[in-house]
């Protein structure tokens, strides 16, 4: 790296969105340099590693270490205890998220893009009218990295959004707060993660346990902030397991982190800057699943980066995002709004809906925005709240 | 003044997500608190998910 080098796009942040952005955009000729605050790329892991096929193949082809487990359906918890099983065939994976992370930003390297890993970017480099690269600290020294474009993947850095002079302000009831143990010696049922709902259990949220093979499972639970009353996201998730498993199990990791289930802000191009990932809130905000949304953001932003560079306006990132996820963020953002509200009693008579419609059959496909049609369709009051709160569902 | 316990802090930097002043940053391992933006509303104390945030002096003598 030489002092006067102007690079195309500067990425903020090596996980799966930043390291996407950076792949698309070196690949499509872009001279790309990705800085990663973290010593170790994927370290430490804040995600319960889930994702679906179409949602990490549309971005790349994953390589088997990148698998820990396939995904062949799913079990669903009501709070009754009633357990839903839907099966569904290569629905998905349970990752080895340290290690595709690590892969995706190794990618990107291949395809020309520079690494400055132990970089944390600090502040924009901002002439008036457009940011022309990034100011960070590299190893405890200051630098500044000029570009004509700034990918900021850089999750839950909010100071840098601040800087851009955007309000990343999130309102407490739409951050969910978790708590996940790798655990060995809870039974799984491999190829069938299990989700657990209920206002008890996991107030605004639900719990999860994520088969990840050899015996091992990502335990997990997600609790809205406002709902914690006084407890911490690790006390819900103590409880759980004391209340759903009487084997003996060992903790051999603990993880944690804080989603954004706002939905995703209104624009994610600024100026020449992008917003990739849970930085531009893009992450579902339904199951809080953010890897598949930051690989197709990402894979949108390097793109656009690489067509903006011929003449084209950067606008096609947000563009093409809004049209290939808009109106499904959207639905799946009022969905959880409706859940939320939802008493145990009514969240029981929602499983049994969807156990009707679903239980015990195999799908090739399902389509969330019809699936949450259908089963509040079948619900009076969720029929209510949903048809004031959702007028896209039933456009 | 919050002060950060590092024995149980994951640097999952989830605290910088829940700041509504913005005033967490992290340039390595663990997050720091800017005290001339912090306003000790305690949102990071009680939304960290293992409690590594806390009021100087609460909790201190527990366990």
């Amino acid at each position: 790296m030489s002092a006067n080098k102007i690079y195309d796009l500067v990425v903020i942040g090596g996980g799966p969105g930043g390291g996407s952005c950076a792949y698309y955009a070196a690949k499509n000729g872009a001279k790309v340099c990705l800085v990663e605050r973290r010593k170790i790329l994927g370290v430490p892991l804040s995600c319960a590693e889930g994702i679906s096929k179409s949602g990490l193949e549309s971005c790349f082809q994953p390589r088997p270490n990148w698998i820990a487990t396939n995904v062949s359906g799913a079990h669903l918890h009501a709070p009754s205890g009633i357990k839903i099983t839907i099966h569904h065939p290569d629905a998905g994976y349970i990752l080895e998220r340290k290690i595709m992370e690590r892969d995706i930003v190794g990618l990107s390297a291949l395809a020309g893009a520079e690494i400055m890993t132990q970089t944390t970017a600090i502040d924009f480099i901002y002439n008036g009218k457009t940011f022309e690269g990034i100011i960070a600290v590299h190893r405890n020294k200051r630098i500044e990295l000029c570009a004509k474009y700034v990918a900021l993947a850089c999750g839950t850095d909010n100071r840098l959004l601040n800087k851009l002079g955007l309000n990343p302000y999130i309102p407490p009831d739409d951050m969910i707060v978790s708590a996940e143990y790798v655990v060995g010696g809870i039974p799984v049922d491999e190829g069938y993660p299990e989700f657990f709902l209920g206002n008890e259990i996991a107030p605004g949220g639900y719990a999860w346990v994520f088969p990840k093979g050899n015996g091992l499972a990502n335990v997990g639970i997600g609790v809205g902030f406002e709902r914690l009353n006084g407890k911490l996201a690790v006390d819900f998730l103590n409880k759980f397991i004391h209340e759903h498993y009487r084997t003996r199990y060992e903790i051999i990791e603990r993880i944690t982190g804080v989603v954004p289930v706002c939905g995703p802000l209104k624009h994610l191009v600024h100026k020449n800057v992008m917003l990739i990932g849970d930085a531009g809130r893009v992450c579902d905000p339904f199951s809080g699943g953010g890897i598949a949304n930051a690989l197709l953001s990402g894979k949108l932003a390097g793109e656009a980066v690489a067509k903006a560079l011929s003449g084209e306006d950067l606008k096609i990132y947000e563009n093409n995002f809004f049209a290939l996820k808009g109106r499904e963020l959207e639905v799946h953002r009022i969905a959880r709004k409706i859940l939320i509200t939802l008493s145990d009693k009514e969240l029981n008579e929602l499983g049994a809906i969807v156990d009707e419609l679903y239980g015990g059959k195999t799908f090739s496909a399902i389509d969330s925005i019809e699936f949450l049609k259908e089963i509040f369709l079948k619900h009076p009051r969720i029929l209510l709240l949903a048809r004031k709160l959702i007028p896209a569902l039933f456009k | 003044m919050i002060i950060l316990d590092k024995e149980l802090c994951t640097g999952c930097s989830g605290c910088m997500m829940l700041c509504p002043q913005f005033a967490i940053y992290q340039i390595d391992e663990y997050p720091m608190i800017d005290k001339s933006t912090c306003t000790l509303c305690g949102v990071c104390v009680s939304g960290c998910p293992v409690g590594a945030l806390k009021f100087l002096g609460d909790g201190m003598n527990k366990e």
